[in-house]
């Protein structure tokens, strides 16, 4: 039988040894994740090109940080438990006689900082959301519907005289607001460069908008997977000077009615 | 210990074990049969006047899979759902052909692919695969009526970009990843077959004698790998028809390499 009567914990718990390498593999942890987290995520959806990409990156570098020091707090303790020795035999170990019980300070302060890092997340969305529904009401912006498909893309530009492509253009710092919606099952429409991304629901049209900032070519992605083919459903965005967009528009042909008539038809 | 350290190596073997029997099951189940190689052509002169060597695809699309080909004897696993399959050139149904859906093509070369068109259809989920996209002129040559046994058209041949989007049998689209390779898309829409005569040839058996002939060329571009389906929603019975021969490969879909 263990000893039960000497105390498992003794002096000062902070100047223990495996508590002082707890806490180093925490602020281990914490900087790897907060440094890795942030930066690949960040680095593979490439370079923003809206300010609406650069508000998402600064959110997740933020919410990342911000989240690392729980996530660090848990794999240390983790790593600390599987890494710790091992009781071989038939009667319990003597700090299991020291087990944690409920601790009404430690629960209060784990729910509290729990508490304000979602109110954090919650305010810090609100306020990036809120600037893409002021482009929404920009009466500059031009307006374009979106229609996603197993598995493609396409665009139609209400206002101009039929225009439908499957490659998407855009006049460079012109805000834009789509129209989103799906032929068949549900999809996610994705500019991954310019930070928006939004459900194409089948009957239900869902709305985004954004200004994009910079002159190049860049990515559009399903994000909802949505069958056979959903990683092929993807295609680009070009994002050119005004005169470059007016001279595309005025390029294509109408495509946004059918022409054919049957031989019979035809010669009535 | 011994039986421990035992223990521990048999859940690894076992595990992997399970991995890689799953993994076998899944690469017999795929269904995706090997690659056909464009036949080379004639040179392509395109109507700006360049120069571009030319390879071929003749391809059939059937209401269903008995016609063996890639499929097997019988239809395979799914005789009645519909397919694509390697044809002749002038719409031969070829039973014997053992690849059928995936393609490969030269880079920087004119594909001229021509569709004989053997199915019924309806209407189309989204009206813009009604149109040509995507080839030389944005135009496609058609035929309503191709005689199969004359190897003759039976109507006028006519230039077209678009057909009604209620009377589309099938369409052959091509599309693939936007990273770091040239971006393709070729969409053309296939125009239905007489429906009584569709029907009363299945009745026997067989395929209608007057698919409909849609012809298209298209200039391809640096090397890169790209998929093909079709966007008319014709898996039956299933969530927005895309289900069944749309969602398995070597049916209504399969791979489109620029490779050579």
């Amino acid at each position: 039988m263990p000893d039960t009567k000497t105390p498992y914990f003794t002096g000062q718990w902070w100047k223990r040894k495996d508590v002082k390498r707890l806490v180093a593999l925490w602020i281990f942890l914490t900087a790897l994740i907060g440094y890795f987290g942030s930066e690949i995520q960040t680095r593979a959806m490439g370079a923003p090109a809206s300010e609406t990409m650069e508000n998402v990156i600064n959110l997740i570098r933020i919410f990342t940080w911000a989240a690392s020091p729980v996530a660090g707090f848990v794999g240390a303790i983790a790593i600390g438990a599987l890494m710790g020795k091992r009781h071989y035999g038939e009667n319990p170990p003597p700090e299991a006689e020291h087990a944690i019980t409920n601790s009404p300070r430690a629960n209060a302060v784990w729910m509290v900082i729990s508490s304000l890092l979602c109110l954090f997340a919650l305010v810090g969305g609100l306020i990036a959301l809120q600037k893409d529904n002021e482009a929404l009401l920009d009466n500059r912006a031009i307006q374009i519907n979106v229609v996603g498909q197993q598995w493609a893309w396409n665009y139609d530009y209400p206002a101009s005289k039929g225009v439908r492509s499957e490659v998407l253009h855009l006049p460079v710092n012109q805000p834009v607001v789509f129209h989103v919606t799906s032929e068949d099952v549900k999809h996610s429409f994705w500019v991954v460069q310019l930070g928006i991304k939004i459900d194409a629901n089948p009957g239900q049209i869902t709305e985004t908008a954004v200004t994009p900032k910079k002159i190049g070519v860049f990515d559009i992605r399903c994000a909802e997977l949505c069958g056979l083919l959903h990683a092929y459903m993807q295609n680009k965005v070009i994002v050119e000077s005004k005169e470059d967009f007016d001279a595309w528009l005025a390029s294509q042909p109408d495509t946004g009615k059918t022409t054919w008539v049957e031989e019979s038809e035809g010669a009535k | 210990m011994k039986n421990r350290i035992f223990a521990a190596f048999a859940t690894l073997v076992l595990g992997f074990g399970i991995i890689a029997g799953i993994a076998t099951y899944v690469a017999s189940a795929k269904n995706d049969p090997g690659v056909v190689v464009a036949e080379k052509a004639d040179t392509y002169i395109a109507p700006d006047g360049t120069e571009y060597p030319q390879v071929k695809l003749s391809l059939n699309v059937y209401p269903n899979s008995l016609f063996g080909g890639h499929h097997g004897a019988g239809g395979g696993a799914h005789p009645d759902w519909v397919s694509y399959g390697l044809g002749g050139p002038n719409g031969e149904i070829l039973s014997n052909a053992k690849n059928g859906t995936n393609f490969q093509v030269p880079p920087h070369t004119a594909v001229t692919i021509t569709v004989f068109q053997y199915d019924s259809g309806e209407t189309l989920n989204n009206d813009f695969f009604a149109h040509v996209r995507g080839t030389v002129g944005g135009t496609a040559t058609f035929v309503r009526r191709w005689d199969t046994e004359q190897k003759v058209n039976a109507s006028k041949e006519e230039k077209i970009t678009n057909i009604p989007a209620d009377m589309v049998g099938h369409t052959f689209t091509i599309h693939g990843m936007a990273d770091k390779q040239n971006q393709v898309f070729v969409s053309v829409p296939l125009m239905l077959s007489n429906d009584e005569e569709v029907t009363a040839a299945e009745e026997e058996g067989g395929y209608t004698r007057f698919p409909t002939k849609t012809t298209f060329t298209f200039i391809t571009g640096d090397e890169g790998e790209y998929i093909w389906n079709c966007e008319f929603p014709c898996g039956d019975g299933t969530i927005a028809r895309f289900g069944n021969a749309m969602s398995a490969m070597s049916y209504m879909s399969g791979h489109f390499t620029v490779k050579g």
